[in-house]
């Protein structure tokens, strides 16, 4: 493709040597003798690089490019002058030029900035698009997908209900689980994009709260299994200063714990005390589970599903990926110990530290 | 008493699913359904005897959840709309304008009557 170039010059030689130079380098090139000349052009095509003279009479070069930007926000402006100054430099990039030279010019120089502002360009587009990509796969799994898991939890739950065979049953809970699942991580991957995007603002909140909440949210998701979950919440408030978020770093854990626990029976522990750390006060937040437990090879590589050549579980969904990001935006930390050292097939406990929140400025 | 319903739902699917599930309930009939946002008031408009719930869903053609469900309680300050929707992002904005709860899709039937009876009560 030829690339689409403007000059804009009242002086005569300057526009028949640029555009001689700029032909050699295969630009497809245009001029015009003055501001307003280009502005008649500029509404009939538009142009990869308008190169215009800062002082012209009628319109100035800084104007005709504004213009142009107006039309089509990708074209690179490249002012020329014969009076360089500071200030219209700072004018000039203030109101969206991509550079500014002066006049006369190295050819060298010309070419390069021109380039320059091409690949740039180019850059710019590529990113665009790449956004409406990931846009357009992002609604297609929260909007379409979602509403196809609706349709099938639904006719499944009126399946349940007149189905009157254990085996029957059996299968349709888990095929009832597992569009569960594909919603939970349609779920995981909004509130991820959301961590990403945004930086959520931290504030006080009530760890006990969360964790009561998270506990019996977990318990009513996995009704086919029997979850005995021991928390002794402490008698005095405990504060910690995390996003809003906050509670899926625990429901994540606490999931992941259930799910991966290969028995009926579902035990788990979780055990809140004081941890510091380079004079930082956190609470550490431990959640022990007799799961089928997590190697040493993969200890760290299970929180980091998208960081390359590093492995990931299986099955695990984006869920600890999401717990690492939301704990790191609240200046925390999470890991995951054997729960007998050594052995790591008896089951994991994850620790979570979260930096405590000053009740009094709740 | 019965409590009448009216379903708006731009998913064919999920309208006639939601229509089947509700019905099977003893205590609920649908009055009518909609399925884009404008048709849901010009419908609302016109109903000589205004239904005890509307549920609304969000992402529709022409007009969307949240704003059919300012102009419906434009119209009528009393109606009772659930607002239901795979994004929960809209929550907020949706309780803040006025609709009695938020069903967030895909939503099991326990919780989907769980969900009706707690907007209508």
């Amino acid at each position: 493709m030829r690339e689409k170039i403007l000059i804009v010059d009242d002086e005569h030689s300057f526009r028949v040597t640029t555009k001689a130079i700029l032909e050699e380098e295969g630009y497809k090139v245009t001029t015009a003798e003055d501001g307003l000349a280009a502005l008649d052009i500029l509404k009939k095509q538009i142009f990869d690089v308008i190169l215009a003279d800062l002082k012209m009479p009628g319109k100035d070069g800084i104007e005709v490019i504004e213009e142009a930007k107006k039309v089509d926000p990708y074209t690179i402006g490249i002012v020329i002058t014969g009076y360089p100054s500071l200030d219209t430099a700072i004018e000039a990039i203030g109101k969206g030029c991509y550079d500014y030279m002066p006049k006369p010019y190295q050819v060298e120089d010309l070419k390069r900035i021109i380039e320059r502002g091409l690949e740039k360009n180019r850059l710019e587009q590529e990113v665009f698009l790449l956004k409406q990509i990931a846009e357009f796969y992002n609604d297609l799994m929260a909007h379409d997908i979602n509403n196809i898991n609706q349709t099938t939890m639904g006719y499944l739950n009126l399946l349940l209900e007149s189905s009157r065979s254990d085996e029957q049953k059996e299968y349709i809970e888990k095929a009832l689980s597992a569009v569960k699942r594909s919603a939970k991580l349609i779920e995981d991957v909004r509130k991820l994009k959301q961590v990403q995007e945004t930086e959520p603002e931290l504030k006080v909140m009530d760890l006990t709260a969360i964790l009561t909440e998270c506990i019996d949210s977990a318990k009513a998701s996995h009704k086919d299994k029997e979850v005995t979950i021991i928390y002794n919440p402490s008698a005095e408030s405990q504060y910690i200063l995390a996003n809003s978020l906050a509670s899926n770093i625990f429901s994540n854990i606490l999931d992941n714990a259930i799910k991966f626990t290969p028995s009926k029976k579902v035990a788990i522990d979780i055990g809140v005390d004081d941890y510091s750390r380079n004079g930082k006060e956190f609470y550490r937040i431990s959640v022990g589970d007799r799961g089928r437990g997590v190697p040493d090879e993969v200890k760290e590589a299970i929180f980091g599903r998208f960081i390359r050549g590093q492995q990931s579980i299986k099955g695990s969904g984006i869920g600890l990926y999401l717990v690492k990001t939301l704990i790191n935006r609240c200046g925390g930390e999470v890991w995951v110990e054997d729960l007998i050292k050594g052995d790591y097939t008896q089951g994991s406990v994850f620790n979570v530290i979260v930096p405590k929140g000053r009740a009094e400025i709740r | 008493m019965t409590d009448t319903i009216f379903l708006v739902e731009d998913d064919p699917n999920i309208l006639v699913l939601f229509r089947m599930m509700i019905e099977r309930n003893n205590g609920y009939r649908i009055l009518d359904t909609a399925t884009d946002g404008q048709n849901a008031i010009e419908k609302y408009k016109k109903f000589t005897k205004k239904p005890d719930l509307v549920i609304m869903d969000h992402r529709m053609p022409l007009k969307n959840g949240i704003e059919a469900t300012m102009e419906i309680l434009e119209l009528d300050e009393n109606a009772r709309i659930l607002f239901a929707s795979a994004d929960v992002s809209v929550k907020e904005k949706a309780l803040e304008i006025g609709a009695v709860g938020f069903l967030q899709k895909p939503a099991p039937m326990d919780v989907l009557f769980a969900g009706i009876e707690k907007a209508l009560h």
